[in-house]
């Protein structure tokens, strides 16, 4: 009988060598171990048996059996395992092509540059404050000290409306004087950003529609000095911590003093490059303490209260900082232009 | 303003550089623009006489001319010029002469004849002044003499940009005032002694002021006189300061309008009639011709320099045909005025007629100086031999000038700069620049002068002591904030809203506010459209852009044309961005708007998926997030835009309110725009979103029991919209339903005509229990009920 058991154990070890699937290795395990199985079949023969050779052939085949068990499971391992590699083969990728898209939309240039600006502001507690893109000529130029028939009107060419008494404004300067008819007599501490109008001939470098941020300050012994530590955190936050600036006195009608602001060149850092002219300076805004004028026309008494202002133009700063060569890209909405943003 | 560093060195005596003296400017206020060299140097460039003239054998365009050039000797030189003739001196450049754009002159053969020279112009020289003929040179002037030594022809000018608050720098005398106050340096007199004849200028004529606008009027004669080219040197500083030469007696005027800042007018004083100069407003009906051959009409605004019969002269602007000075004048009236800025500007604004005079008056010039100006006018007449200068001058002043006074304390200028300049140093600054001082202390009490009409308050002042003492010299500071700062509600939701485009994967456009017939037209709106009805400029720029928008949409579809003319195959943009609405009232009422526009394809192809065009449910899911995200009620209702596709097109109803239109562009229309995709746009108020927004939001649990779900296929009749089957299983008031989905539309096929088929999922749960059959069961009978009452659907 064991002779018997050993050739089943041959064959049963033959076969699992052999089998190619896990479906043949299945098949295997029903010949050999099932409850029909050839090796349960010997079982049945046990009571044919001695009683002292019932315990002996009984073990000899239960080790057998798990033996071509174990055997077996073995073998199914591997050849799971090599199925599932060629299955990961089969599925193999080029995982260097591109992704599926998922498109964002792309914020516009001159919304990148204000939105910076005014989480600037922002940090340093100004509020925003907002006015229309049409205007009085009083808000817009004499409440900003502008005399009538004076030649600092021209430099901005205004595009007036039909009745010649409202105006598409030409700088955000009238958000000034509606903060302060709002406000007077508390202190004003705001940035105005939005839309100007004047009138020009479009081409690469002009345009008639752009957008400025305006700041006003106005409190209690406000200093023109107070005026430069403020400007120079923007400018230092907004275009790195070793930028300067540098003040120009000039001339506008709602500041005295009024000064150009320039800061130290975006590209060369100051140290003189091709594009600033070697002059290691850019123009980037004009300011200046608010005209007592303004303030006596806005509700302060220009005696209690001081202040200053200044205004920037957003079109400027990213057509620099994004090396934009061409103004009117801003407002086409060519998506070539927009996607490059996104 | 252009300066020319040789004529500033005449009036002050300094020894800085014509670049250091610009670098200082710059950043005082006077903001120099260019500084640029004029002359070539070193150069054998020579006063010549020609002392023969004769035809070029060969040539019908060329003469030769024998040139005499003292010590130098005696040259021949061809010319193409015109008119030479013998006794004219010129200046003409000889061998080893390297003009203007590195030109070398040598002697050559010109048609078979040697020329040893050539006769230069102005701009051969680098003097930046047009003209085709030579440099003709006085007699007086030896033959020989180098061009160097004739005048400054080697020169540097800085050309500064004046604000314009300073046009008392817009003459020499100006500029040496900066000068002095920021270099120091002694000022050279400028003399006004000139001969006279006995004739007396009161027997010559009398003025006669009416109108306010004329605040002094002085006056001189010179009879006899002589009209001539001006001296080089003259010409020259004229031409570099950007003045055409004229004539002498026009170039005296120029001159010292450019040294004096006095603009001077000269008339035929023959002209005028019974001797007398009458300066008054315009006659209603008035007309005059000026100079320039044009008859214009007067208002009685304008100044008018008239005699008792006509008018001469538009004061400030320009001058009359009928007195104006001609080679036949015999003798000559000299005007020095002071006229109101703000008449000149409007006269000059509404002719169109604006002059170096015109500049200066708009920008109020020095009325304490006419009388000196004129009498310097009449030093370089006598200067120049130009005529008998007759005894006296004319000075009608009605109302002495009376200076600004301004009272501060050096304190106080201090705290307004944040500044720690001394007293000592504030009245130094102010003295060089003309003011008067009066101290004690910190007190100062000041006397603006006569020319700085800029100057009347404390903090011009202030600004003075500025920006001589640098305000790159003072020390930042920072003025802290005592509150914190927030965006507003409509500030917030414009910033959430942009945020949920972005990331909705539409583009940023800021489309040009400006908008017009011509896009109206293309759209072909109707006439009375409210997207018509738009703030309207005075001037327009074109058909295309008349006015401000009242809606985002016409410019969206601008831009939408734009990118379709430049093949751009998926376009997603959208602006927020202000619209005006005209009202009865002063300003027209604005409000902020957002727009979406969608183009072409969805997805571009590529090996992850295949192409997608852009459909309706695309703009209108855009709008469903925004729903969502603001938590606001929008619903759509039918609408009829002409510009849209008929039958897919809505109102967008937000909070109850009409506030916007979504739709596809109607194909005849996108085509009238170049756009042959199907293109989508909407528009709705970003007020109304924030009004309708409720901005309370509660957690709804987590399922935590197993949950349950139904599927209706419905049969509806056409009419019954998705919105409609909604709202009637939400009005079953179901609290155990939870979602309702839309999952399948279809038409035709065994459907029965006049309906569709539209599949609906239902999905149960409850929060505290596990649902039992019998509540599903009722509650999808309920639903079915309502739907078969309220909207005549049935299950297929």
């Amino acid at each position: 009988m064991t002779d018997k058991i050993n050739q089943i154990k041959q064959i049963a070890l033959e076969h699992i060598k052999q089998a190619a699937d896990s479906k043949a290795l299945d098949d295997i395990r029903v010949r050999f171990l099932g409850k029909k199985g050839e090796l349960t079949d010997l079982l049945k023969t046990l009571g044919t048996m001695s009683k002292e050779e019932r315990p002996k052939f009984g073990a000899l085949v239960n080790e057998t059996k798990t033996f071509i068990e174990n055997y077996l499971q073995q073998q199914l391992d591997t050849l799971k395992q090599a199925e599932m590699n060629k299955k990961l083969e089969s599925e193999k990728i080029d995982v260097t092509l591109p992704g599926r898209i998922h498109r964002r939309g792309a914020i516009h240039p001159v919304k990148l540059v204000l939105d910076q600006m005014e989480s600037i502001f922002l940090g340093m507690g100004f509020t925003i404050a907002q006015g229309p893109e049409i205007e009085t000529d009083f808000n817009n130029f004499k409440a900003m000290n502008f005399q009538d028939d004076h030649p600092a009107r021209d430099a901005q060419d205004t595009f007036y409306i039909e009745n010649g008494k409202t105006l598409f404004r030409t700088h955000t300067s009238p958000v000034q004087a509606r903060t302060m008819q709002l406000n007077a007599p508390n202190p004003i501490r705001v940035i105005c950003p939005g839309r100007v109008f004047r009138r020009d001939d479009i081409d690469a470098t002009h345009h008639v529609q752009f957008h400025q941020v305006e700041g006003l300050l106005v409190d209690k012994d406000v200093k023109l000095s107070d005026l430069k530590g403020i400007l120079l955190e923007f400018v230092q936050k907004m275009f790195g911590a070793d930028m300067k600036i540098r003040l120009r006195p000039s001339f506008f009608p709602f500041t005295e003093p009024s000064a150009e602001v320039d800061v130290s060149c975006i590209f060369c850092h100051g140290d003189g490059c091709s594009f600033c002219k070697q002059s290691g300076w850019i123009e980037v805004l004009g300011a200046g303490c608010v005209h007592p004028n303004v303030l006596r026309l806005g509700g302060y008494d220009p005696e209690v209260f001081s202040g200053w202002a200044f205004g920037i133009g957003v079109e400027r700063i990213a057509l620099l900082k994004y090396g934009i060569n061409d103004i009117r890209y801003l407002t086409e909405g060519d998506v070539r232009f927009l996607e490059q943003f996104r | 303003m252009k300066v020319s560093e040789q004529w500033l060195k005449d009036l002050i005596k300094t020894d800085k550089t014509a670049e250091q003296i610009a670098d200082n400017f710059y950043l005082s206020g006077l903001e120099v623009e260019t500084i640029t060299k004029t002359g070539i140097g070193d150069q054998p460039v020579y006063v010549g006489e020609v002392v023969e003239v004769a035809k070029h054998p060969n040539a019908d365009n060329l003469t030769i001319c024998q040139f005499d050039f003292g010590n130098i000797g005696k040259r021949q030189i061809i010319t193409n010029l015109k008119n030479m003739a013998v006794g004219q001196k010129m200046l003409v450049s000889l061998d080893g002469a390297v003009l203007v754009g590195d030109f070398k002159i040598k002697p050559t053969k010109l048609k078979g004849v040697e020329s040893l020279g050539m006769i230069v112009g102005w701009e051969e020289l680098n003097v930046p002044h047009k003209t085709d003929g030579a440099i003709m040179i006085s007699s007086d002037i030896p033959n020989g003499t180098p061009y160097s030594e004739l005048a400054a022809f080697n020169d540097k000018v800085i050309d500064i940009d004046l604000t314009a608050n300073r046009g008392d720098c817009l003459g020499m005398i100006g500029i040496v005032r900066e000068v002095k106050a920021q270099f120091g340096g002694e000022v050279v007199p400028m003399t006004t002694e000139y001969k006279t004849v006995s004739d007396k200028v009161s027997d010559e004529m009398s003025v006669e002021i009416t109108t306010p606008a004329c605040q002094r009027y002085c006056g001189a004669v010179i009879k006899n006189v002589k009209i001539e080219p001006s001296p080089i040197w003259m010409q020259l500083r004229l031409i570099k300061a950007g003045i055409r030469p004229i004539n002498n007696i026009v170039d005296i005027t120029n001159y010292i309008l450019m040294e004096c800042n006095q603009p001077l007018h000269a008339f035929d004083k023959d002209k005028i009639a019974n001797k007398k100069i009458i300066v008054r407003g315009g006659k209603p009906g008035e007309k005059l011709t000026t100079l320039d051959d044009v008859e214009r009409d007067i208002l009685p605004d304008d100044i008018i320099i008239s005699d008792c019969n006509q008018g001469h002269c538009i004061g400030g602007v320009m001058g009359g045909q009928v007195s104006e000075v001609t080679d036949e004048t015999k003798n000559i009236f000299l005007e020095s005025a002071f006229f109101v800025g703000k008449n000149i500007r409007r006269t000059s604004k509404r002719l169109g007629l604006k002059s170096e005079s015109s500049f200066r008056f708009e920008r109020t010039i020095d009325i304490e100086n006419c009388d000196w100006a004129l009498k310097r006018a009449l030093y370089y007449f006598d200067l120049l031999k130009v005529g008998d200068i007759c005894t006296g001058i004319i000075d009608v002043y009605p109302q002495k000038f009376e200076n600004s006074k301004v009272s501060l304390t050096s304190d106080w200028i201090n705290n307004k700069l944040g500044s720690d300049i001394s007293a000592d140093r504030m009245r130094t600054i102010l003295t060089d620049l003309g003011f008067g001082v009066a101290s004690s202390g910190s007190q100062m009490d000041i006397t603006v002068p006569s020319w700085r009409s800029d100057v009347s308050i404390k903090e011009d002042i202030s600004e003075e002591v500025a920006r001589i003492y640098g305000l790159n010299n003072i020390e930042p500071t920072l003025y802290p904030s005592r509150h914190a700062a927030l965006l507003t509600g409509i500030q917030k939701t414009e910033v959430d809203l942009r945020q949920l485009m972005y990331g909705m994967g539409c583009d940023e456009t800021l489309n040009l506010s400006l908008v017009g017939d011509s896009l109206f037209n293309k759209m072909q709106l109707p006439d009375n459209h409210p997207y018509r009805s738009i703030v309207r400029m005075e001037d327009v720029l074109s058909e295309d852009l008349q006015g401000m928008r009242s809606a985002l949409i016409p410019g969206m579809l601008r831009t939408l044309a734009l990118n379709a003319s430049r093949y751009n195959k998926s376009v997603a943009i959208f602006e927020v961005g202000n619209i005006s609405i005209p009202t009865k009232n002063e300003l027209p009422d604005e409000y902020l708007h957002c727009s979406v526009a969608l183009m072409g394809d969805r997805y571009e192809k590529d090996h992850t998926n295949a192409a997608e065009k852009f459909d309706y449910y695309d703009i209108k899911g855009i709008l469903d997030q925004v729903a969502f995200k603001f938590n606001v009620e929008m619903k759509y209702v039918p609408s009829n835009e002409n510009f849209l596709h008929p039958y897919q097109q809505a109102k967008i109803i937000i909070g109850g309110k009409e506030s916007g239109i979504v739709g596809k562009i109607h194909p005849l229309i996108a085509e009238s725009f170049g756009i042959s995709e199907d293109s989508f746009v909407c528009e709705f108020g970003v007020n109304d979103l924030l009004a309708a927004s409720d901005s309370s939001f509660e957690f709804n649990d987590i399922p935590k029991f197993p949950s349950s779900t139904r599927d209706l296929s419905l049969v509806v009749p056409n009419e019954v919209t998705a919105e409609a089957l909604l709202n009637a299983i939400n009005g079953c008031g179901i609290d155990i339903l939870r979602n309702v989905k839309i999952f399948d539309i279809y038409k035709g096929g065994t459907v029965k005509s006049g309906c569709y088929s539209i599949s609906i999922n239902l999905y149960y749960n409850k929060i505290t229990s596990t649902l039992t059959d019998k509540e599903v069961e009722d509650a999808t009978n309920k639903i079915l009920t309502a739907l078969k009452d309220k909207c005549k659907a049935e299950l297929r």
